[in-house]
């Protein structure tokens, strides 16, 4: 017996879903031995985990508050995938959106309408985090240059320049040493929903759905389905690769920079440090968790956001590390990316005799 | 080095097994990686410290002075180096001469620029993509015990830096030639120390703006090197890099 692949002409339905949902079961078990080596008992972990990220309104609400940001950079992420434009730039797309928003909060309250100051502020968040990564994608166009390592240098730049402004000059006079900006003024406040559980959750729900029926219904999703799987045959269709590229990465990374504005708007009304935790991270899994399905992400989200909350609350009572939550989020990758085999191919066990291998024929 | 051996054995599995993407495999190694010694550095470490491992002093390498190259002026420094330094002396000639001089280095490029020509000539594509991933995990696993151990005595969270990603930009620099990768790391080492000496010099440029540099000169150098490239026609990547290799395709 021997096992041959075979390229799926279809990408399996099934397959799509169970893999994820096997994945998340294999990534919980292999945390479980490593939880047991450690000397805790991984089924009381796991209790305490999701007793922390749901079982109450407040749990709840943090673990949307993380699940907004998740949601948006991992549809921004999804989004450059479908084309094969490796966007690992979410991260400092979405601080650069948030230094963005912040100065139009913190500077132009004199010369905007209260009323237009939050728009205001997204807008240019979302404007920022377009050229951070339009940047990449036109040196990955014109150039060829490799968007990889591109998107994620310009991270660590992004970063830098924001510790750069809340520690210098946009550092709060009265903050009495405290690293951060001034608070923004009330109008430049998104409001909350419930607990810090604000309305940028409607916003990363209706984009999820909007982007769905734009790669799905429209002329331009189609074009950008035809790039990604294949750039030779949308250059037969006469489609304009390069500038639906270049479109579709400032989309995303408008998309991580909104994240950034939400942060900044809606949780800690200024710029300060931990404006993201490795959300944009974390959105490659959620990216990846959701088949690139813009649907899914939302819901991914959810769960890998409990999965940081849920950390959080052991590393409180139970004096775990809760860098445990991205120890988790890790395993998950990699059955996944295991199980993306079982999509793409059709796995047959067939004898070695070759004549019983020809017999076996196509379905 | 045992750590980066198994690592890349997964990473290996994953691409030329599983057929994965290969990209998106090292990315969740990465993402693995960081979080599992985050996780460990507050796991490890004696109870004294609380388990964590951060701000403990590492037993270290120390210098070894080779007596009488040492003294050579600027040049001597090179023999004022711990153990793993001198390894690297060793490993870059012994790298070239292994894949351009001997008979499995030529069988290394072949799979790298054509497997299935490599494939028909004998070679077996998968187990050597398996042995020189493992390797090369072993030696970047290497990299990472001297940032530890000796180039900073201790861990701390994020002790990388992003390094394991700017030698990817190194590589193209160096046109996939050991030899060239000298030059390479004593570019982007030369950066390093601008930096620091900028830093200690007390200049008006603000910290974080030195501390961009590295990650600035890399993407400095991938779009100079890319360029040059397309210009010259001259390139030193493998036709096959990042590809997966599937024999029923033939």
């Amino acid at each position: 017996m021997s096992l041959v692949f075979e390229k799926r002409k279809n990408i399996s339905k099934s397959a799509l879903v169970v893999v994820p949902a096997l994945s998340f079961i294999v990534s919980l078990i292999l945390t479980g031995i490593v939880l047991a080596v450690f000397g805790a008992n991984p089924f009381t972990t796991y209790a305490a985990m999701f007793h922390g990220a749901f079982g109450s309104l407040y749990g709840f609400g943090e673990t949307l508050v993380k699940a907004i940001p998740l949601s948006l950079t991992g549809l921004g992420v999804a989004l450059a995938f479908r084309l094969k434009f490796w966007n690992i730039g979410a991260e400092g797309q979405l601080t650069l959106g948030g230094v963005a928003a912040a100065g139009m909060a913190l500077f132009w309250g004199k010369n905007i309408p209260p009323a237009l100051l939050l728009p205001a502020a997204i807008a240019a968040g979302s404007l920022a985090g377009a050229l951070l990564a339009g940047l990449p994608a036109i040196l990955k166009t014109r150039l060829k240059v490799d968007e990889t390592l591109v998107t994620l240098m310009l991270n660590y730049v992004a970063i830098l320049f924001s510790e750069y402004l809340y520690y210098g000059p946009w550092r709060d006079p009265k903050g009495y040493g405290f690293p951060g900006s001034a608070l923004f003024p009330e109008a430049a406040w998104l409001p909350r929903v419930f607990g810090r559980a604000h309305f940028g959750m409607y916003f990363a729900a209706a984009l999820a759905i909007l982007l769905f029926i734009i790669l799905k219904r429209t002329r331009w999703g189609f074009e950008l389905t035809i790039i990604g799987n294949s750039p030779k045959a949308a250059r037969y269709q006469g489609i304009g690769v390069e500038r639906n590229i270049v479109l579709a990465i400032l989309l995303s990374g408008a998309i991580s920079g909104m994240a950034g504005a939400f942060e900044v708007t809606a949780i800690s009304h200024r710029l300060q440090q931990g404006l993201s935790l490795g959300y944009g991270f974390t959105a490659i899994i959620i990216a990846w968790m959701s088949q690139l399905n813009p649907l899914a992400v939302p819901f991914v989200a959810i769960l890998m956001a409990g999965i940081l909350v849920g950390g959080d609350q052991v590393q409180l009572m139970m004096g775990l590390p809760a860098a445990m939550g991205s120890v988790m989020q890790g395993l998950i990758l990699f059955p996944l990316l295991a199980g993306s085999l079982f999509t793409e191919f059709r796995i047959r066990r067939v004898r070695k005799e070759p004549k019983f291998a020809c017999v076996e024929g196509e379905k | 080095m045992a750590i980066g051996a198994t690592m890349a054995a997964l990473h290996a599995f994953l691409t030329v097994t599983m057929r994965a993407n290969q990209v998106v495999s090292g990315l969740s190694i990465t993402l693995f990686g960081t979080g599992f010694a985050s996780f460990l550095g507050q796991r490890l470490g004696p109870a004294t410290n609380n388990f964590r491992l951060v701000g403990l002093k590492a037993a270290r390498f120390t210098p070894i002075t080779i007596p009488g190259l040492s003294d050579i002026p600027v040049a001597g420094a090179l023999f004022r180096q711990d153990i793993i330094s001198y390894a690297v002396y060793l490993l870059i000639p012994l790298t070239w001469f292994y894949l351009y001089k001997t008979r499995p280095g030529l069988w290394l490029r072949s799979i790298g620029e054509d497997p299935q020509t490599a494939d028909a000539m004998g070679i077996d594509v998968v187990k050597s993509k398996y042995l020189y991933t493992i390797l090369g995990g072993a030696l970047i696993g290497l990299g990472g015990a001297h940032l530890s151990l000796s180039y900073t005595p201790g861990w701390s969270e994020n002790i990388t830096g992003g390094r394991g990603w700017i030698v990817v930009a190194l590589v193209i620099f160096s046109m996939w030639n050991p030899l060239r990768s000298i030059w390479g790391a004593l570019l982007f080492g030369g950066i390093n120390a601008v930096q620091f000496r900028l830093q200690a010099s007390g200049t008006n440029i603000p910290a974080n703006f030195l501390n961009m540099l590295p990650y600035l000169g890399t993407i400095a150098v991938l779009v100079l090197m890319t360029w040059w490239e397309a210009l010259s026609k001259k390139i030193g990547a493998p036709a096959a890099l990042g590809v997966a290799y599937m024999r029923e395709d033939k």
